[in-house]
């Protein structure tokens, strides 16, 4: 759906010519359509000879979007990163790398402590932190930076 | 008044921007401002908003995978350039945007001038697709993007923004700096040049739209 204009006039009859022209440039899809005249429009395009004309750029528009899904392009993740790494940076949105390695050394401590203690008396079992994918989670969850899928656009408009 | 924090700014919840001289709704405004001031997160939300639609744009333009990155790239080192000192105007951010990609491709196509390869850079293949249909959509698509390659840059730029980015008149007008008025002159034209190329292919694509169709 294209984000037209909002109509600032009541529909009302439509001269022919003006209808023929708007279907030469805009094709055949009302929402396409200049606001103010797609009502108007709607009514004469019904009747011949606009129908014909109708159909013609149905035709045309019709190739066009097929087109267009063909050529809609997801951008790559690698794209992605490589515009965000030139994004602005404020002072607190990028702290030095080696607080942050610090501050990671230091939760994997304490976690270790406390799941060291939680998990013996189920020592039978695997431990759910044992998997490093878990906790590299919980580590990240700790910093409070959970790394959230923040690229899963998966398309264009 | 403190500003907003990006987590506020997702889509469909921002404020509308007031100009005094004209009344912009512009979703992209508040994103803007704090990923000119360094918001990685909003800067994040820009991304996930406009870059596939810079990289479609670059494709349609200029019919080539690779260089539609490179142009959608660029885009966004203006993006981060301007955002500092961005301030709402009379056009959304969105449309200088598309103002910024569309001059890019310009100078591409102006360096290159060149025929360009119909089979550069698109992948057509759809796996759900017999081998027939393969071919005829690869056929259809050759057919298509040539046509489009052989309208003048001004003619093409008016197709892609209002058929395949669906840009409302005032922005696509506003994208290319005309009148809306010249937009449907330049899209008669190249509307009409694609009809005239095209024809003798329409036969197996002959679609019909109901005009009383709301959805429409």
């Amino acid at each position: 759906m294209s984000r037209q204009d909002p109509p600032s006039q009541r529909p009302s009859a439509i001269d022919p010519a003006r209808a023929a022209a708007i279907l030469a440039a805009f094709g055949a899809k009302p929402s396409r359509w200049p606001a103010a005249e797609r009502e108007a429009l709607r009514a004469a395009v019904a009747q011949e000879p606009l129908a014909s004309a109708m159909a013609e750029e149905a035709a045309l528009d019709a190739q066009l979007d097929a087109f267009k899904v063909e050529t809609g392009a997801a951008a790559s993740s690698a794209l992605a990163a490589s515009v965000l790494a030139a994004a602005p940076r404020s002072q607190r949105a990028a702290p030095l790398a080696w607080p942050r390695a610090a501050m990671a050394l230091a939760a994997s401590a304490v976690l270790g402590v406390v799941v060291g203690f939680s998990a013996a008396p189920f020592a039978a079992g695997p431990a759910p932190l044992q998997d490093p994918a878990a906790m590299d989670s919980v580590i990240a969850a700790a910093l409070g930076e959970a790394p959230p899928p923040w690229f899963d656009e998966a398309n264009d408009g | 008044m403190p500003a907003p924090a990006a987590d506020h700014l997702e889509e469909g919840t921002l404020s509308p921007v007031l100009v005094p001289t004209v009344l912009i709704l512009d979703p992209d405004a508040a994103l803007v401002e704090q990923a000119g001031k360094g918001d990685a997160r909003a800067a994040e939300a820009l991304v996930r908003r406009h870059l596939s639609r810079m990289v479609s744009l670059g494709r349609r333009m200029l019919g080539d995978a690779a260089e539609a990155e490179d142009v959608a790239q660029e885009v966004f080192l203006r993006v981060w350039k301007e955002a500092p000192r961005w301030k709402p105007g009379a056009a959304r951010f969105e449309t200088w945007m598309h103002r910024v990609a569309l001059n890019l491709c310009y100078d591409r196509l102006r360096r290159k001038r060149e025929t360009l390869d119909p089979d550069a850079g698109i992948a057509v293949a759809d796996g759900a697709q017999s081998p027939a249909e393969a071919w005829q959509s690869r056929q259809r698509h050759t057919a298509v993007h040539a046509a489009l390659a052989a309208l003048p840059d001004r003619q093409r730029a008016a197709i892609t923004l209002c058929h395949f980015q669906e840009m409302s008149q005032t922005e696509a007008a506003a994208a290319l700096e005309i009148s809306v008025d010249a937009l449907e002159s330049l899209l008669a034209r190249a509307r009409r040049a694609l009809k005239a190329a095209l024809a003798g292919r329409q036969d197996d694509l002959m679609g019909s739209v109901d005009p009383t169709d709301p959805t429409l």
